[in-house]
């Protein structure tokens, strides 16, 4: 129940992104999309204001890229450990330098992105599987369900937290960047 | 076809009238605040808009309405107007079928091998179903008798609410049906077989009339009816069918009188491709249960429980139902099963069984296929347990199902490493320990309370009355020698499986109870063949087997058109 609970609540606070734009303790991805041009993506406060996104003691993040992240948070490592699941797709994204524009095109009115789009910079999805082949206890990009054509979007979403869609009926524990 | 004709130019039938009357359609709605304003006729139906044209009424249009007009349903978004000048493309066939599954590919396949020229349109990158038994009746060597007796038998397991034609249509036609998809699919090298009568011991003789069985069997897991339907559009590709995966279908194409032309699809470019049909159109896009608001507003008992399909989003009930077509009101018929955690054949065998907390509720008598209804908190989820003790095979020896023996109980143990067959391994959920406590926490149970139910059980059993729950005295046995056994099922969402107003050619109907011309719905997006709260499980195999016949005499009918 306690997890029930807490999805529930995970959930509401999504929904709340997704409707309001302007509350400052959920920045809203619009933000980040006008504030882009202009805003560091490691200044937090841009967007967050004066909610606390980041660990009491963590360093500043103003000036950092993603780059930069990955000198503490290194995967395997167990503390801090891999950003994987705990930001947003679109952070990684706005910390490695790619802009709203390289996805949704240059418009005010951003619509959902084909998935060919993801495949321009990452890659065949038969490639991407092979890069995956030996995560246990299963590929997570190949599938019985979908072969190797899942939609990137069924679990690495990109402006809300990202969800292990296999681990809803399997016992797969994966961790979902 | 003799039997169960539903002739649309006789007056409609009970069932045909009282989805006319309660389901959801636009010319429903319409006509509804039409009567309460200025009559009958008067509206003019924006119902027949070509795909492109502006709506007449946009802003009540942007969303479809409940049957009384009071509710406007975010889950039946008006189709978005296309350009011409974003299609890339225009392909013209004489069938294009949406959707390639169980009732998809054969239909099909069926068109192609009567003479048609046909498209598939699908979403996933290959075809897809589930499941492993598909099930017609071989006319020779049943009594008509009993095909009358099996017709009656489904309709009384549908509550009575279905169509008996269509129950009737299936039954003299699943024979022949379920042999033609054995035999395609053997072509393509599938390991299919028919297992006749085998799984039918409960249905070989009805009221004293036989019955006999033609059973497809795509198996053993993890083969399933989704490889067999690969296998058979293998089959329908050498037949001159041109499939087109990664290719959702987003809306119909009309003409201004309403008829059905073709169905504009989007690839993964976000392009759209306009796939024009000279017969007719078939859809065949499945249930609705990977979206959440239609299943809260259709079918709410199903709210808590986990989905076994994905991507199945209700698409073809969005398209149909802009074309005028009528769907059934709530009330839809759900399906939830675990045939993975435990052995099959004992899935609806009378032990003890209990909750996910370890608490008895229930007379076990009630079978897998409806537990559901006892376990649709969101705490217990479609979570529950059977537990017995080492003598099961004895004590449980005369129940109905078929044991399975502790060495073969091994395969569907996950603690237990090393190759398992037929089972898919990732679903696996049985359990043996030398105590209850340690058997309740593999099950993932509060060991006080299991032993506590085992205890009061046991009391039960020497009372020789169960009177807690009143199951008969011949399935109280003890759970008292170690080692101790569980099988722990999740029932989640098989299928939902009501749909679509059809006749007898399986043609969508609209809200007057008129044809729409060059629009065909099977398989789950159809509606008429079930109605009860669950799927009954008296004929195994059933789904699948109507799956397969409505789509082979669709797919022939329109291809002969």
């Amino acid at each position: 129940m306690k997890r029930f609970l807490s999805v529930m609540l995970f959930l509401a606070v999504v929904i709340g992104v997704g409707f309001c734009a302007s509350n400052s303790d959920a920045a809203a991805w619009r933000k980040l999309a006008t504030a882009n041009a202009t805003t560091k993506p490691g200044d937090c406060a841009a967007c967050h204001k004066n909610a606390k996104v980041l660990p009491g003691q963590h360093v500043a993040t103003k000036s950092m890229s993603y780059k930069d992240c990955q000198a503490c948070h290194t995967q395997g490592s167990e503390s801090p450990g891999s950003l994987y699941g705990k930001i947003p797709g679109h952070h990684i994204h706005a910390l490695s330098g790619v802009q709203c524009s390289q996805c949704h095109g240059n418009t005010k009115h951003y619509a959902p992105v084909a998935m060919n789009k993801c495949l321009s910079c990452h890659g065949d999805t038969k490639e991407l599987a092979k890069k995956t082949a030996d995560v246990k206890p299963h590929n997570p990009h190949e599938s019985r369900h979908y072969g190797t054509e899942a939609d990137c979007n069924l679990c690495h979403h990109q402006h809300e937290k990202s969800v292990n869609h296999c681990g809803e009926c399997h016992p797969f524990r994966f961790v979902v960047p | 076809m003799k039997n169960g004709d539903l002739n649309e130019n006789k007056k409609p039938d009970q069932y045909t009238e009282s989805v006319l009357e309660q389901g959801l359609s636009r010319r429903n709605f319409l006509r509804r605040s039409a009567m309460g304003v200025a009559g009958t006729g008067l509206l003019s139906l924006p119902t027949f808009a070509s795909v492109g044209a502006k709506p007449v009424q946009e802003k009540e249009d942007a969303f479809g309405k409940s049957s009384d007009g009071a509710a406007t349903l975010s889950f039946l978004p008006h189709p978005k107007a296309i350009a011409d000048s974003e299609i890339k493309a225009t392909l013209t066939f004489d069938v294009v079928v949406v959707g390639a599954g169980a009732s998809g590919v054969p239909a099909a396949l069926s068109a192609a091998e009567n003479g048609a020229t046909v498209a598939v349109i699908q979403k996933a990158p290959f075809a897809l179903s589930q499941g492993n038994t598909g099930s017609g009746v071989a006319l020779a060597g049943s009594d008509k008798a009993g095909i009358e007796a099996l017709v009656a038998k489904v309709c009384e397991d549908n509550a009575h609410r279905c169509h008996p034609g269509l129950v009737r249509q299936w039954a003299y036609n699943s024979g022949e049906a379920v042999r033609w998809v054995i035999d395609r699919a053997k072509q393509s090298g599938s390991p299919v077989i028919d297992q006749g009568n085998v799984q039918h011991g409960d249905v070989l003789n009805m009221n004293g009339y036989k019955l006999n069985w033609v059973t497809s069997f795509f198996g053993p897991k993890p083969y399933t009816a989704g490889d067999g339907m690969r296998h058979l559009a293998i089959t329908a590709e050498k037949a001159g069918v041109k499939f087109f995966y990664n290719m959702p279908a987003e809306q119909l194409v009309q003409s201004k009188n309403g008829e059905v032309l073709g169905v504009v699809a989007k690839d993964r470019d976000g392009k759209y491709t306009k796939f024009l049909a000279r017969k007719g159109v078939i859809l065949a896009t499945g249930d609705y249960q990977n979206n959440k608001a239609m299943c809260d507003y259709f079918v709410p008992d199903v709210k808590n429980f986990g989905r076994k399909q994905m991507g199945k989003t209700g698409d073809g009930f969005v398209m149909a139902y802009w074309a005028g077509g009528v769907i059934e009101p709530i009330g839809h018929t759900k399906m939830l099963h675990d045939f993975d955690g435990g052995p099959a054949p004992m899935c609806d065998m009378p032990f003890l069984a209990v909750d996910r907390d370890g608490k008895r509720f229930v007379n076990e008598t009630v079978e897998m296929s409806v537990l559901n209804n006892y376990l649709r908190d969101a705490h217990n989820a479609g979570h529950y347990a059977q537990i017995f003790d080492s003598n099961y095979m004895t004590q449980a020896a005369t129940w109905p199902g078929k044991l399975v023996p502790p060495e073969g109980l091994k395969n569907y143990m996950p603690e237990l490493s090393g190759p398992k067959k037929g089972v898919f391994e990732s679903l696996v959920n049985t359990h043996v320990a030398d105590t209850l406590e340690e058997l309740a926490k593999k099950l993932e149970m509060e060991p006080a309370t299991l032993v506590a139910s085992v205890k009061r059980y046991n009391e039960l059993v020497v009372l020789g009355k169960d009177d807690d729950f009143g199951k008969p005295a011949k399935f109280m046995v003890p759970v008292e020698k170690a080692p101790f056994y569980g099988i722990h099922r999740t029932v989640r969402v098989s299928a939902i499986c009501s749909g679509m107003l059809v006749n007898e050619n399986h043609q969508a109907l609209n809200g007057e109870g008129k044809t729409i011309k060059g629009l065909y719905v099977v398989g789950n997006l159809g509606g008429g063949f079930y109605g009860g709260v669950d799927y009954p499980l008296t004929v195994y195999g059933l789904s699948l087997g109507r799956c397969y016949t409505f789509g082979y005499l669709t797919g022939r009918h329109v291809a002969k058109l």
